[in-house]
């Protein structure tokens, strides 16, 4: 657990959850909860995309007068080297939600992969998999990042890359634990009987039970990781000259901005960390409304 | 007229289906339960039996409902309403005058507590002043269990000894009425054997009124004084044992029984099985609820006001035709 | 209950998991190519005479040795002497004296925090689930989702730009007023607690939340327990029923939520720390971060893992007390 998004917060039953069917996105869009956290990181999404392209003024232009409050001209005012914060921020957006979707792709590939192999195979491989999710999940996820990001060098991709190996476990434990209940349903047994080859059961008659779980804990891991990429840049970690949210702040903190009362730096970029949890949290629990109400249907 | 001991008139709960609709779970049923008798409730899963007991109890939590009817308590020297009870005086009606023992013990102690203080506690809600742990053991004791087991935590008895543990408490406030649930179906045979022996020995011996919950008609035929069978929220025949085992006259309770093979079943002879399926309970029935799957059924049926015929002494069923069918088969 | 079974075995996963920790620690700065730390050296002391740097050469462990020959010096050193090495930026202090030093800054705001907001959550966490489905508890629910939400060190910015510069009723920063003299006198004393005050106040806004949902949700499930229909049978008081049956139940799998989140408390701590220049091992690290003071990040890493480590045991054992089932699978 990196970020406090904690999936056990949703009320999900593993072993309820039935596999995806494909007029399953309409129920989710029809979802109150669900729509919401969707419109929220697809707002940022499209944010961010756009201020990869265009900014009002160059997002490293940085000859404006410094501590300049918001304004017209610059809606979330400069900051103490003059840069426009707004631009700043639109740029910082899509880096930062560039790094939430890197990681996610490399943590839910590898936690559904030893999710799926420990489950299915269990013995031997099972039980050095557990034990060693067991080790990563005791060790303090932060400090860890701390030690790794010192030794690596500082640029955006080791602090995915990092961020990414550490953030697969709990996702593991979890898409595990499915698959040890729909390893009992009577097709996939009867598929076992019939011998058909371990790949094929999992890709075929196992996997599609676990794509709610996943799609659960990609955006839990997503917002996560932002947050944790924040946290390191706060700490002086990862590459400085990047634009993004963490760096943000980090500079917020670092020149004081709190002195010249700046909220106006301070704000946006916390505040969007924020409204981008909540709107996990309000996805995540839409889908297990989504997956309860579905439940009875297999 | 016998001394009742529970009256229960025109009763309908209902079960929320989530979407604003409900179930009618039990239909306007009517049932007294007599004063030291052993009642069996026989019928399919889902038939409402179930249901029966909770609502006695007033189990029946939100967004379900018992929508109408009355429910009388006779009690030695005043009538309970127990519909009309409010939360203290429903409290304290609960397992003091009416006891349950659950269809499934396996989870029915609260895992972090000792077995004695799960007495202790029923003991304390209710008021009883005597030796606390004289009285766990004698109640231990009747259901067949050492003193040892006080002590233990739920985990660790076993399926039997847990269900023990739930008579031993069901009789602890020493009930007039005890509804037995399906207490024996999660057992193997021979605990389950050995436990319907002793409650029908408690029954006789601690002048209980015993209303037993079963889908086993072997079951309730070996603990029963009469029979009740159970069709789609109604009773649709009650009567004396040997008179519903032997002469039912409802056409399903003629199918439940015709269904069952015992060792007295002549060889050859043909196993009658159910077709179809019970009734939509969300759905308004008119008439027979029995109507679609009756082999028997005519067009009056659909009309018919459920007003029970009597078949014989204490013998009454929920059949426009029973008296016919009896008479052109016995 | 605890088995001496159950004892071995988790006191055995502690071990693994710390020597896994203790060897990660002295793999990482052996294995970085043209080894940071004498480049960092070098930079900063290139005036010192030769024979200085030879000596601060075997001070930092920098002589290259055979790897297993220098794995059980380091651990020998490490166990028989507690020795981390020396710090690069404090010179010559040595990073066990600087742990020894800010450790108790930390443990304090740590202890303090994660003691009230555990506390905290499990009490309202109990409340809204008794009552769930009502319109309070849907908003307070609501409220606390968005509470989990805020990042710790942001928070924490907020805070001193509101209580300690636009209206000043906090103290700005540090662990205690430097006009006093520590010492165990009462004023002392009070510095030291208006200056945890807004710390504590941050990291159980952030974290207590969590505690509560997930007691919340337990309580809720409660509902679904046959145990639960038992006692409402039985004809227990409300109250007994939560206490005892609802709560008593709900409440082990929040341990188990606190423990795994113990680890998040601590970090969160540290960006407290950093934000409120609070004189702990988080600041200190922010501090070995930024001068890139090799063995001090390592020393405090190590330490934090082994606190973390010893938490879990610890909550283990607890778990064990609260729960009679448990004699390990």
């Amino acid at each position: 657990m990196i970020g406090n998004y904690n999936p056990e917060n949703t009320n999900i039953q593993a072993s309820e959850l039935p596999p995806v069917k494909e007029n399953l996105l309409v129920q989710i869009w029809h979802n109150r909860k669900a729509r919401t956290g969707i419109m929220i990181i697809g707002f940022f999404a499209i944010f961010g995309i756009i201020g990869q392209i265009h900014t009002p003024y160059p997002a490293s232009f940085d000859n404006f007068p410094t501590w300049l409050p918001p304004s017209a001209k610059h809606w979330f005012g400069t900051d103490y080297d003059g840069h426009d914060v707004f631009s700043q921020f639109m740029y910082g957006t899509g880096v930062s939600l560039y790094v939430g979707a890197a990681v996610a792709l490399i943590a839910v590939s590898l936690g559904t992969m030893a999710g799926l192999v420990s489950g299915y195979y269990g013995g031997i491989v099972d039980n050095a998999l557990m034990r060693f999710v067991d080790i990563l999940l005791i060790l303090p996820t932060f400090p860890l990042l701390v030690i790794l990001s010192t030794y690596f060098k500082p640029t955006v991709t080791s602090t995915i890359i990092v961020i990414g190996i550490l953030s697969w476990p709990f996702m593991a434990r979890v898409i595990r634990s499915q698959i040890l209940t729909v390893k009992q349903r009577p097709f996939v047994q009867a598929s076992i009987l019939a011998g058909m080859p371990g790949y094929q059961i999992m890709l075929k008659e196992i996997f599609k039970f676990t794509l709610p779980l996943i799609i659960i804990n990609a955006v839990y891991i997503f917002v996560g990781a932002i947050v944790a990429q924040a946290g390191l840049a706060f700490f002086g970690l990862g590459d400085l000259a990047s634009i993004n949210w963490g760096t943000m702040l980090y500079y917020a903190q670092s020149q004081d901005a709190v002195i010249y009362y700046a909220w106006w730096w301070i704000v946006p970029p916390g505040l969007s960390i924020a409204i981008l949890g909540i709107a996990a949290n309000f996805f995540g629990n839409g889908i297990t409304e989504v997956f309860g109400e579905r439940a009875g249907e297999v | 007229m016998s001394d009742n001991i529970l009256l229960i008139r025109n009763l309908e709960t209902d079960y929320s289906l989530g979407n604003g609709g409900y179930v009618k779970a039990i239909r306007s049923l009517s049932l007294d339960v007599r004063r030291g008798e052993s009642l069996a409730l026989v019928g399919e899963s889902g038939s409402g039996k179930s249901t029966l007991a909770l609502s006695i109890m007033r189990l029946i939590e939100k967004p379900n409902k018992i929508a109408e009817g009355e429910i009388i308590f006779l009690d030695k020297d005043r009538d309970i309403s127990v519909l009309k009870l409010g939360e203290i005086g429903l409290r304290l009606f609960r397992w003091k005058k009416v006891a349950m023992i659950f269809q499934s013990a396996m989870n029915i102690l609260n895992p972090v507590m000792r077995v004695e203080n799960q007495f202790i506690d029923t003991f304390e809600a209710h008021n009883i002043q005597d030796d606390y742990n004289q009285r766990i053991n004698k109640y231990l004791t009747i259901a067949g269990l050492g003193k040892k087991v006080r002590r233990l935590y739920p985990h660790e008895l076993s399926g039997g000894m847990k269900q023990r543990v739930s008579i031993a408490l069901a009789l602890s406030c020493e009930p007039e009425l005890l509804i037995a649930d399906e207490p024996t179906t999660a057992l193997d045979v021979v605990v389950q054997r050995e436990i319907l022996f002793e409650l029908r020995q408690l029954k006789n011996s601690l002048n209980l009124s015993i209303i037993f919950i079963t889908h086993d008609l072997s079951v309730a035929s070996a603990v029963a004084d009469r029979i009740g069978i159970f069709y789609a929220g109604r009773i649709v025949e009650i009567g004396k044992k040997n008179d519903v085992i032997n002469r039912p006259a409802h056409p399903y309770a003629k199918l439940l029984l015709g269904s069952i093979v015992t060792l007295s079943t002549p060889r050859g002879k043909e196993l009658s099985s159910l077709e179809g399926t019970p009734p939509d309970l969300s759905k308004e029935i008119k008439g027979c609820s029995f109507y679609e799957r009756c082999p028997s059924h005519v067009k009056q049926c659909l009309t018919y006001d459920l007003q029970p015929l009597k078949v014989g002494e204490d013998h009454y069923v929920e059949c426009l035709r029973a008296q016919e069918l009896l008479d052109s088969e016995y | 209950m605890i088995t001496r079974r159950y004892l071995i075995v988790r006191s055995s996963y502690a071990l693994a998991t710390a020597m896994i920790a203790i060897t990660l620690n002295f793999l990482l700065p052996r294995l970085i190519p043209g080894n940071p730390a004498a480049v960092i050296l070098f930079a900063n002391y290139h005036y010192l005479p030769p024979g200085k740097v030879k000596l601060l050469d075997s001070e930092f462990g920098l002589t290259t040795n055979n790897l297993g020959i220098e794995y059980l010096d380091y651990l020998k050193q490490l166990f028989l002497h507690f020795n981390l090495g020396v710090s690069f930026s404090y010179y010559p202090a040595t990073v066990a004296n600087l742990i020894e030093t800010h450790l108790p800054w930390t443990l304090y705001l740590l202890g303090v925090s994660t003691l009230v907001s555990s506390v905290l959550g499990v009490i309202t966490g109990r409340w809204i689930g008794w009552r769930a489905g009502s319109r309070g508890e849907s908003v307070t629910s609501s409220i606390f989702i968005g509470l989990t939400s805020l990042p710790y060190f942001w928070l924490a910015i907020i805070f001193i730009l509101v209580f300690a510069f636009m209206i000043p009723i906090f103290p700005l920063s540090g662990s205690f007023s430097i006009t006093i003299i520590p010492g165990p006198t009462l004023a002392f004393l009070g510095s030291v607690i208006t200056h945890s005050l807004l710390p504590i106040i941050t990291i159980v806004i952030t974290t207590f939340p969590a505690f509560a949902l997930t007691m919340r949700n337990t309580m809720v499930n409660q509902n679904k327990e046959d145990y639960l229909l038992m006692a409402k049978a039985k004809g227990l008081p409300k109250n007994v029923i939560e206490k005892r049956y609802a709560a008593r139940n709900a409440i082990l799998p929040v341990t188990t939520h606190i423990v795994l989140a113990f680890g998040y408390i601590v970090s969160g701590a540290f960006f407290v720390e950093v934000v409120f220049s609070y004189q702990g091992i988080g600041y200190l690290l922010y501090k070995a971060v930024t001068s890139y003071d090799y063995p001090l990040v390592d020393g405090i890493f190590l330490m934090i893992t082994i606190t973390v480590i010893i938490a879990n045991f610890v909550a283990d054992l607890l778990y064990a007390i609260l729960d009679p089932r448990v004699e390990l699978r």
